[in-house]
């Protein structure tokens, strides 16, 4: 039989990105459904939204960019918004921030249709802005034109800056389209807007030609689509046409929050098997997601924090010599067998791969679970959610006789990491700490990590089931 | 009302928002008292009632993930600031 083990796949290169958009926040779900009902929380809203420069010198946002080790959060006093990164920068080692007049650009060049119109002042900003990133060609940069002016018509969302001016609009799709109203069509453009960005990010990173990428999966939040086929997909192939990528196809692969880890066990097979050489898998930053805490944070009198479009591209390929590997032959998955409790969804999850490989927990030097920041979720009352999944995990290792009931408490600081991520839905689902992980397993700092995933399948009412996905990453010797 | 949450801090809001009302003024029940016993999933007089072998399989991993100490001290706190019956 032929060694499966020597054509594993590995991951190439991550890219982190963040959009910081404030003026957005009002039309993430939960602030639209407040502001609906009270649309004098609008100037409350306002009265706590971050500058540029502090959501770039947020201690998690410098992590997420790579340029801070997550380890380092730990050092951080909380809460982590009072505490800015003196040393900060937009960008790091493995993505940027821009900033939400860069943004209004991006959503100008994602637009194919003549939906965004923002004013000719601000677009000019938002071409110097972007520019000034590297990542884009002069060419790409004159996509930045105003449309025609069609897009304030009947349906039409207003587009404003933090400081509440309009700086534009988004027209409605087709008329009586209730999957392509302005604010739908929005949240689609700006996944497709941050995603493309990350695609950009990451090729600038490898070096390598944009017309290489064969294949891009999606696995972000939105579900483009019309009124026929709500959840159309391909969201994917419109982030890599306006990231430059002519030679590539793409599919979205859907399953909540653990569609990430999916679509990085699908791009590792693809890769494996031999049907594409360079495959990324993407995700887009989720609109509706922005101010989903807002009522916990306002009450606390504490800033905005869900203010940032999160996005991430992960190029996966043929074993490049680096030794790191993903382990496609013991991927752990949630059956619709296993059941729901805790327990028999890291049973799924965590055990059977590792028993497969013949692992015990402790083995594993790195867990990546859902890293949500916790400065977000603890004062909105939501807790912390790596943390209680690594006590999870140890709790696990001590009834298989592996850990002691003592190790539990320790468990986090040794085999976990602080959540650093934004709450961006798919986003925190364990790949950005790919960005971490992957030069500490090239250089034999890391042995091993591995990547977990829960998506709560029953969100949209087909199923009580859960889902979960996991996939390990090590190195050859 | 039986709560099922793993940290003690959300435990002890969950619990208070059943009772008092909500804490952090955020949800429906923000400034209403509702005033339900509540308890948590791992206490005694949770578990002692629930088959075993089934609380076992839905709650045993959950459990022994827990601080049960820190919960049952929180839990314990809101039901003692309760007006007694």
């Amino acid at each position: 039989m032929p060694d499966r083990t020597a054509s594993f796949p590995t991951i190439r290169a991550v890219s982190c990105v963040i959009a910081h958009t404030p003026g957005l926040l009002r039309y993430g779900s939960k602030p639209a459904r407040e502001l609906a009902k009270d649309a004098a929380l609008l100037a409350k809203i306002e009265g706590h939204l971050r500058s540029f420069d502090d959501a770039v010198a947020y201690a998690p946002n410098q992590v997420f960019i790579g340029s801070r080790a997550p380890e380092w959060l730990w050092d951080v006093p909380e809460p982590w918004w009072r505490h800015g990164d003196a040393k900060a920068s937009a960008r790091g080692p493995v993505g940027q921030i821009v900033s939400e007049d860069a943004f209004w650009g991006l959503l100008r060049m994602a637009d194919e249709f003549g939906l965004v119109d923002i004013e000719s002042g601000v677009l000019d900003r938002s071409r110097d802005l972007l520019r000034s990133t590297g990542l884009f060609t002069d060419a790409e940069l004159e996509r930045i034109a105003r449309a025609s002016g069609t897009a304030s018509g009947e349906g039409a969302l207003g587009l404003h800056g933090a400081d509440g001016s309009v700086v534009g609009h988004v027209a409605n799709g087709y008329p009586g389209d209730t999957s392509q109203t302005a604010d739908i069509l929005l949240e689609n453009l700006a996944c497709k807007a941050s995603g493309a960005l990350a695609l950009k990010q990451l090729l600038r990173q490898t070096g390598m030609d944009a017309r290489d990428v064969e294949y891009v999966l999606g696995c972000g939040e939105e579900a483009v689509g019309d009124r026929y086929q709500r959840g159309g997909g391909a969201i994917s192939k419109a982030m890599a046409e306006m990231a430059g990528c002519a030679q590539a196809s793409g599919s979205d692969v859907k399953a909540f929050c653990c569609a990430p880890v999916h679509a990085l066990v699908l791009a590792g097979s693809l890769v494996q098997s031999g049907v594409f050489k360079n495959v990324v898998v993407v995700g887009g930053g989720s609109l509706a997601k922005l101010g989903m805490k807002m009522l916990g944070h306002l009450a606390k009198d504490m800033p905005l924090l869900e203010d940032c479009l999160a996005a991430v591209a992960i190029l996966v390929g043929p074993p490049d010599g680096t030794g790191v590997r993903m382990r496609l032959d013991a991927v752990g998955r949630h059956t619709v067998a296993s059941g729901g409790s805790a327990g028999a969804i890291y049973e799924a999850l965590v055990a059977a791969p590792l028993d497969q490989l013949g692992l015990h927990i402790p083995d594993v030097d790195k867990y990546a679970v859902e890293l949500h920041n916790p400065d977000i979720t603890v004062p909105a009352g939501s807790g912390n959610v790596p943390r209680t999944n690594y006590r999870i995990i140890a709790g696990l290792g001590v009834m298989r006789g592996e850990l002691r009931r003592d190790d539990v408490d320790g468990f986090e600081r040794v085999h976990g990491v602080p959540g650093f991520v934004p709450t961006q839905g798919h986003i925190p689902a364990a790949l950005p700490y790919l960005a971490h992980a992957l030069p500490r397993l090239r250089d034999g700092s890391l042995r091993n990590a591995l990547f977990i995933a829960k998506g709560s399948l029953f969100l949209g009412k087909m199923t009580n089931m859960a889902d979960g996905m996991s996939v390990l990453l090590d190195r050859a010797d | 009302m039986i709560l099922g949450a793993a940290e003690p801090a959300y435990v002890e809001m969950m619990a208070e928002t059943v009772t008092a009302g909500d804490p952090t003024y955020t949800g429906p029940l923000a400034g209403v008292s509702l005033g339900l016993p509540v308890y948590h999933v791992t206490e005694p007089e949770v578990r002692e009632n629930a088959d075993a072998s089934v609380y076992q399989d839905q709650i045993g991993l959950s459990e022994v993930a827990m601080e049960t100490d820190k919960i049952w001290e929180s839990i314990r706190g809101v039901r003692g600031r309760m007006p007694a019956e």
